[in-house]
């Protein structure tokens, strides 16, 4: 889980290019939208993008993703969930 | 008659002491580490402060509340949405209950996932002689709703018929109103009115 969550602290960076942002710095609990990371909705579309893109997990409705998108901990525990087998391992 | 305020974004950001926020919204700005738009967000606080101060009702942020999906709302005052993009933040003031989305048109990937955007939007996008700003057009609307809606993200949706400027969703109809503020942006407010006028108020925030 610890190697999935820093892989995801890093893709978060990239896919959204949060060229300010050391993923190091990223705390694993804290809120990616609103206050914390700061992300907004336009963020969230990227993030769907990088679930599918990097995982394969292809999200039915946003709704379904909000307790994800909570914090790193939060998102790594829902690719660990949702991913195919082959894609999480 | 809904009010759209625009501002500038400042050089720099307002001290969140000065803005008179509630000691709980205080706190979470003062512990923003690095947040991406703590500046932007400081900003429209005090634009939304300037917008309720025109009015000499006695409306004050520090009565400012948070829905339990983290919307802010002033109990007993006007409705109000904040957005910011690019240069600018901006706010629309109304009686009734809307939502604000502004975007600068900015080159992006045009990854449409969906969850969020239904064939026809996705068709609508790829014929577009400029696919940028047909996208960013889609976007806002999109996010306007959802932020009148009050859900944020979990409330966007797929839409069968895009363009339309009716859209019912969780048992409201709301009705999609586009502004031309600045050349380059894109914005759309949601209210639960047609046809509602819409007064644009610009101002500066040094």
């Amino acid at each position: 889980m610890e190697t999935l969550i820093e892989q995801l602290k890093v893709q978060i960076v990239e896919q959204l290019n949060l060229v300010d942002v050391n993923p190091a710095e990223i705390g694993t609990d804290e809120p990616l939208f609103g206050e914390g990371l700061g992300l907004d909705s336009i963020d969230g579309l990227e993030l769907t993008v990088l679930l599918n893109q990097q995982y394969g997990i292809k999200v039915s409705n946003p709704a379904s993703i909000r307790e994800a998108f909570a914090s790193v901990r939060t998102l790594a525990e829902f690719v660990q969930k949702n991913a195919p087998a082959e894609v999480a391992a | 008659m809904m009010e759209l305020w625009c501002a500038p974004l400042p050089d720099k950001p307002p001290a969140p002491e000065s803005l008179e926020l509630p000691a709980d919204l205080l706190e979470r700005k003062r512990s923003d580490r690095h947040s991406r738009h703590t500046h932007a967000s400081l900003a429209g606080y005090a634009l939304l402060r300037k917008a309720l101060q025109s009015h000499n009702a006695g409306w004050s942020l520090r009565r400012l509340r948070l829905t339990t999906w983290g919307k802010p709302y002033l109990p007993n005052g006007p409705c109000f949405s904040l957005s910011h993009s690019g240069g600018y933040v901006m706010c629309a003031l109304g009686r009734d209950e809307l939502g604000l989305d502004t975007e600068l048109v900015r080159p992006r990937p045009l990854r449409l996932p969906e969850a969020i955007f239904s064939p026809a939007e996705r068709h609508y996008v790829d014929a577009a002689a400029d696919p940028l700003a047909a996208f960013y057009w889609l976007w806002t609307r999109k996010e306007a709703v959802a932020k009148a809606d009050g859900r944020g993200f979990s409330s966007l949706f797929p839409d069968e018929k895009p363009g339309r400027s009716r859209v019912e969703l969780a048992g409201n109809v709301w009705f999609l109103h586009r502004v031309r503020v600045e050349t380059g942006y894109e914005t759309h407010i949601a209210s639960g009115r047609a046809n509602e006028p819409i007064l644009l108020r610009r101002t500066c925030l040094d």
